[in-house]
């Protein structure tokens, strides 16, 4: 009796996202993965005979593995970015004392996930081109006489992906640094510790590991990101999810982008579980 | 043992120490001398100031006013990390990066002590505590009792002028409770060490101290050896406190060795030494411990009631009896004392009146 | 804490709020195109995205499909957090990734993959993108709900049970109220994830229904006029009396800052 009305209960729970994910995204994405085996042809677009072809044709190419070799920097460097950026800004909001102050910072870093994409990558051209804000600033002090290039280079796709995504690697850090026991600093500093001392020993240590999961997904977000490549990057910042967004809506070469996509995924996947791993292996007391 | 050693002596002096938050006085003008070795324990209800009291010590809090004296010397000026103490927590507050050697080891590597040093000190610390085999655990594989004594061993490492406690075994269950403070007590007194012990648990203070030192308020009630404290309570706060007791009120009737006391319920008792004024009134202390019971006699003069419950207790038990007139007393007897008193039955309480207090009636 | 660390974070504060600025003032311009700082100030851009039909129109189909996908995406992402913490912590762990599993598969190859299926089915229309926006918006109520339940009292079911509520009225009378501020916050942003959502809908948009973040992308391939700074800037306004509004009625930020 006791499980049957557990298990009405439940039912009536579960069955709207079970349809919802296993309809439209489970079926879509078997769907996508089998296009991947598909034959590419020009003029009926997919065949109907397996193959693994699709994979070959960029494994097997230079130009697409330095395309997937740039996809993985650009995201590294991105993710560095924002846990550089981001670990100042958790500590400082977690080291905050007022409501108000706090409810304020808050705001401010939740803003790049708020505020859509493309608007802030279409400030960010604004600030970043030749005549940017940025340049002319520069030259109004005097730094340099000559425009840094920014706009269309690897250094303003990290810039502008880094900011897009920052929030995270806050988030998970200010997270990290809240649920220190305030005993522990305490413990620290009787038993001689100097307020260095507790960031550097017990502090850092501690908030490591989150900082590390917010900036693994900011490197995931980015592998996958087309919009800021596209805008900031002006075609010459050549990138996986560009690729893909190319052979679909442009070249129609579904199988080709399925191929790139369970690469691009695999290749992800593949570095988040490294890294992971490797975590693990320097900080022995986080292994379960 | 050398994990004491001579860095200035271990006594501690608070002086009028001063502190509230908001208007909301915490401490008031608050006394306190610990000699070298002495284990005192603050005791007293939630919010009575003795956390305030351990943190100001430690450095966390300042003073309002008053003055922290370390081995002769103000330390209010030195800040908590060259203080030289150490402190047990509540929570534990291991290092859960760290492993139960290096957890022990904080306080000498912070210091710049030599590895050699540090692995010999550390290794006589978890010696002392019982935990050699686990000095490569991480603290979350310990159990709560375990990373207690880490604690306690991470604390004694930096070779600390006094060990601060703070309610150090309230998160352990009671027989676990009951075991760690048996350790405790050895280690400190193989050590040597002065100690500074929170607790809100009045038996742990008597099983544990030299001295007790019964906060209220922000003030002391009482600071005296465990014996006195629970003997000769200094008021009916500290009767209530320490121990239980049964309260009576009435009037003092003659004041002196012995007294007499005019109970509200119009009673005439004898009493020990009585140091109030005829007439004033008065509120009577009693332990249970120190009531007998018996049926109902002839007796005219009798404090006689009625029992209205009966509550075995193992080797003893426990009482509790209305009086004619007004008043509810409790009486704890062994089992063949209990014998022939049953529930509803009438009895007659008979007193030692010397071990019955009187004090003034308002510090109820 | 160390003054230049502080020094730091507030150089960093600003640099996260520079842009937005740069929006709205850009909107302001007075010249013919996008400069920062502004070349004069005038209405004109204002006026002038006032009568660009597409992007009006785009702006009210995303905010219609925005306001769909949370209106389907709260309940089904509440009852599956509910459902969810209600099982053993074995299965919760094995079903949470599963179920919030578009966060962790790159956005690209959902909005690919629903691109493929939606052909097949003929649904490469509104309906088709408020789908796929559900799909994305799900995993964050689900998320954010899981939180506020972990956070929650659980026997407060079992005692509302016990005392005769069935299955729907623990849910409805104890277990929803105890989930209000994941729900909340969940649901603004699976609004927003739908109202920025370029990266799905670039996929399945078409002719005719084409969102405001996919009309702005696709202008970009030009060169943009200051219209898009100005209905931009719309886009921020709102977002900001969103929050502001939930902040005020239901102390969000407050909750998330703590
Ligand atoms: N930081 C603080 N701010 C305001 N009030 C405090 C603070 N710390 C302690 N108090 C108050 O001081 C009183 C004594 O606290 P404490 O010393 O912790 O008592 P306890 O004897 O239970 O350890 C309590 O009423 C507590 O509310
Ligand atoms: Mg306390």
């Amino acid at each position: 009796m006791t499980r049957m009305r557990t298990f009405l209960g439940n039912s009536a729970l579960a069955p709207p996202v079970l349809t919802v994910m296993g309809v439209f995204f489970l079926l879509p994405m078997m769907m996508m993965f089998a296009q991947a085996f598909l034959p590419f042809d020009s003029r009926t677009l997919t065949g109907t005979t397996l193959t693994l072809e699709n994979f070959g044709r960029f494994l097997g190419d230079p130009v697409h593995l330095a395309t997937f070799w740039r996809t993985f920097i650009v995201s590294l460097m991105t993710a560095l970015l924002a846990m550089a950026a981001g670990y100042p800004l958790a500590w400082h909001l977690h080291s905050l004392r007022s409501g108000q102050a706090r409810l304020w910072c808050t705001l401010i870093v939740l803003m790049p996930l708020m505020i859509s994409l493309i608007v802030a990558s279409f400030a960010w051209m604004l600030l970043l081109g030749n005549n940017g804000a940025f340049n002319n600033a520069l030259r109004w002090i005097g730094v340099i006489d000559r425009p840094i290039r920014l706009m269309n280079t690897v250094t303003g796709v990290v810039i502008v992906s880094a900011y897009s995504t920052v929030s995270y690697p806050i988030l998970t850090t200010f997270a990290a640094l809240e649920n220190i026991p305030p005993e522990l600093a305490r413990s620290a500093r009787i038993h001689g510790a100097s307020e260095r001392q507790i960031f550097a020993r017990v502090i850092l240590p501690l908030s490591l590991p989150e900082l590390l999961a917010g900036g693994l997904i900011t490197f995931s977000l980015t592998m996958a990101a087309f919009v800021v490549p596209f805008m900031i990057g002006g075609g010459r910042v050549n990138v996986v999810p560009l690729m893909i967004y190319q052979h679909t809506l442009q070249l129609f070469d579904w199988p080709g982008a399925a191929a790139l996509g369970i690469l691009l995924f695999l290749l992800t996947l593949a570095f988040v579980w490294f890294v992971t791993r490797l975590a693990q292996l320097f900080m022995p007391w986080e292994r379960r | 043992m050398t994990l004491r050693t001579d860095r200035g002596t271990g006594a501690l002096e608070l002086r009028a120490l001063t502190k509230s938050y908001g208007g909301n006085t915490v401490l008031d003008r608050m006394d306190l001398t610990a000699s070298e070795g002495e284990f005192i324990s603050l005791v007293g209800p939630s919010g009575c100031g003795k956390t305030t009291t351990l943190n100001i010590v430690a450095g966390f809090e300042v003073p309002d006013g008053g003055d922290v004296i370390l081995g002769g010397r103000s330390v209010l000026d030195v800040p908590s990390y060259r203080r030289g103490l150490g402190m047990v927590f509540q929570s534990h507050a291991l290092f859960p990066h760290m492993t139960i050697a290096d957890n022990v080891a904080f306080g000498l590597s912070v210091r710049r002590t030599p590895k050699s040093e540090i692995r010999a000190r550390v290794a006589e610390s978890l010696d002392l505590v019982r935990l050699s085999a686990f000095a490569d655990r991480y603290p979350r594989e310990l159990s709560g009792g375990q990373q207690q004594r880490v604690g306690i061993a991470r604390a004694l490492t930096v070779q600390p002028r006094i060990i601060l406690m703070d309610e150090p075994l309230s998160s352990l269950d009671a027989k676990l409770r009951r075991e760690m403070q048996v350790d405790l007590k050895r280690i400190q007194r193989a050590v040597g060490i002065t100690a500074l012990y929170v607790t809100h648990d009045q038996e742990e203070a008597l099983t544990l101290s030299d001295r007790i030192v019964l906060m209220n308020k922000g003030r002391i009630e009482q600071n005296d050896t465990p014996e006195a404290i629970y003997n000769k309570p200094a008021n009916a706060f500290v009767a209530g406190f320490i121990g239980e007791a049964s309260f009576l009120s009435g009037t003092v009737v003659q004041s002196g060795d012995p007294g007499m006391v005019r109970l509200d319920s119009g009673t005439l008792l004898k009493t020990g030494a009585a140091q109030l004024l005829a007439g004033s009134k008065a509120c009577l202390a009693i332990r249970p411990d120190r009531v007998y019971l018996r049926p109902l006699g002839a007796a005219q003069d009798a404090l006689a009631g009625t029992v209205r419950a009966r509550a075995f207790l193992g080797t003893t038990v426990r009482h509790i009896v209305e009086l004619d007139g007004g008043g509810e007393i409790m009486a704890q007897l062994t089992v063949p004392e209990s014998d022939g008193i049953v529930e509803d039955g009438r009895v007659e309480v008979m007193d030692d009146p010397q071990d019955w207090r009187l004090f003034p009636a308002e510090s109820t | 804490m160390p003054g230049p660390v502080r020094l730091l974070a507030w150089a960093l504060y600003a640099l996260i709020l520079l842009p937005i600025v740069m929006v709205l003032g850009a909107s302001l311009t007075a010249g013919g195109f996008l400069t920062f700082p502004p070349q004069g100030l005038s209405l004109r851009w204002w006026q002038a995205m006032l009568i660009d039909r597409e992007l009006l129109r785009g702006l009210m189909i995303s905010l219609r499909i925005a306001t769909l996908t949370l209106v389907i995406s709260v309940p089904v992402g509440a009852l599956a957090a509910i459902f969810l913490d209600r099982q053993n912590a074995r299965w919760r762990n094995a079903l949470v990734p599963v179920l919030t599993a578009p966060l962790s598969v790159p956005l690209v190859l959902t909005g690919f993959a629903l691109l493929v299926f939606f052909t097949r089915l003929g649904l490469l229309n509104e309906t088709g993108l408020v789908l796929g926006h559900v799909v994305v918006s799900v995993p964050y109520v689900i998320r954010s709900a899981l939180v506020s339940l972990s956070l929650s009292d659980r026997t407060l079911a079992r005692a509302a049970e016990v005392h005769g509520a069935n299955p729907a009225q623990v849910i409805w009378k104890v277990t929803l109220p105890m989930m209000r501020h994941g729900l909340i916050s969940g649901g603004l942003f699976a609004f927003l994830a739908s109202l920025n959502n370029i990266v799905v809908s670039v996929f399945i948009a078409k002719p005719g229904v084409i969102p405001f973040p996919v009309v702005l992308f696709s202008r970009m391939e030009n060169l943009a006029e200051p219209s898009v700074a100005a209905a931009s800037t719309l886009v921020i306004v709102l977002t900001a009396v969103l929050c502001m509004l939930l902040e005020w009625r239901y102390d969000l930020f407050r909750s998330l800052a703590r």
